[in-house]
């Protein structure tokens, strides 16, 4: 009579175990897939921030290039030499954070700073104000990087 | 130290300008062309009474890193690295390349 009570305890016991293993087994699927979730719903923000941040960086660098290019225009050497240094930074800020970009995009990117370097030096070896004759040089060279090279960054990095 | 390793860039970067594998761009300086490499590039230039070549090696924020200039006082004839050679190259691609490729559109067209 015991024996059968032991039994049937047992059986009763292993019963409770094998829920209480299905309990937990249950809650930790749960707890996975909420975790997957969350996971996808960090990547998913921090991707649309870098597109922001690309997009604000982008607008930024375009807004200053057009300064610079009044700048030229003016013939204000001194607050133009104050310029190159901010734009090419940015440049390499892009370059910088976006280390998937393709050769070519980095090509046009290295392009772009050597030429803000060259005019820094060209307009740092003059003695007076830019010359129409370089402004229009420069601005020709600046034109082409904002209406190609950043118009494709932008589509390339949204 | 330099110099040696930049004739050596020179004779390498001739050697590839001949078999026209450089693409060679033009620059704001004047008398100047560049090839530009992902973080870096090398520009030649030369004087206006084109006597004096300059190849630079310029790094990833667009300041010189390296030079090597032609003639300079030290240079054995020998060992010339044919700057004024990379230069008349580069200035053929510039000047000839837009054409070149415009026939060839056209003949495809």
């Amino acid at each position: 009579m015991l024996g059968e009570i032991g039994s049937l305890a047992s059986i009763a016991g292993l019963l409770v175990a094998l829920l209480g293993l299905g309990f937990a087994l249950l809650q930790l699927s749960r707890l996975r897939g909420e975790t997957r979730a969350a996971r996808q719903a960090a990547e998913e923000t921090r991707r649309l921030l870098r597109r922001d941040l690309a997009g604000t960086d982008l607008t930024r660098l375009s807004e200053r290039i057009q300064g610079l290019m009044e700048m030229h225009r003016s013939g204000d050497r001194a607050r133009a030499l104050d310029r190159y240094p901010e734009i090419r930074r940015l440049f390499l800020e892009i370059r910088r954070q976006h280390p998937n970009l393709t050769a070519e995009y980095r090509l046009q990117i290295q392009s772009a700073v050597n030429a803000l370097t060259n005019m820094q030096n060209q307009v740092e070896a003059l003695t007076g104000e830019v010359p129409h004759e370089m402004s229009v040089e420069f601005n020709l060279t600046l034109s082409r990087y904002q209406a190609n090279l950043l118009v494709e960054l932008e589509d390339r990095l949204q | 130290m330099a110099e040696p390793r930049m004739g050596e860039v020179a004779r390498e970067l001739l050697r590839r300008a001949k078999a026209g594998k450089v693409k060679w761009e033009r620059t704001v300086g004047k008398n100047e062309y560049q090839v530009i490499f992902p973080d870096l590039a090398l520009t030649i230039s030369c004087d206006a009474d084109r006597k004096h070549f300059r190849l630079n090696l310029v790094g990833e924020t667009g300041w010189h890193q390296e030079t090597l200039e032609w003639p300079s006082g030290e240079s054995d004839p020998e060992q010339e690295p044919g700057l004024p050679e990379i230069y008349e190259l580069a200035e053929a691609y510039v000047r000839d390349g837009a054409l070149d490729r415009a026939l060839q559109y056209l003949k495809q067209a």
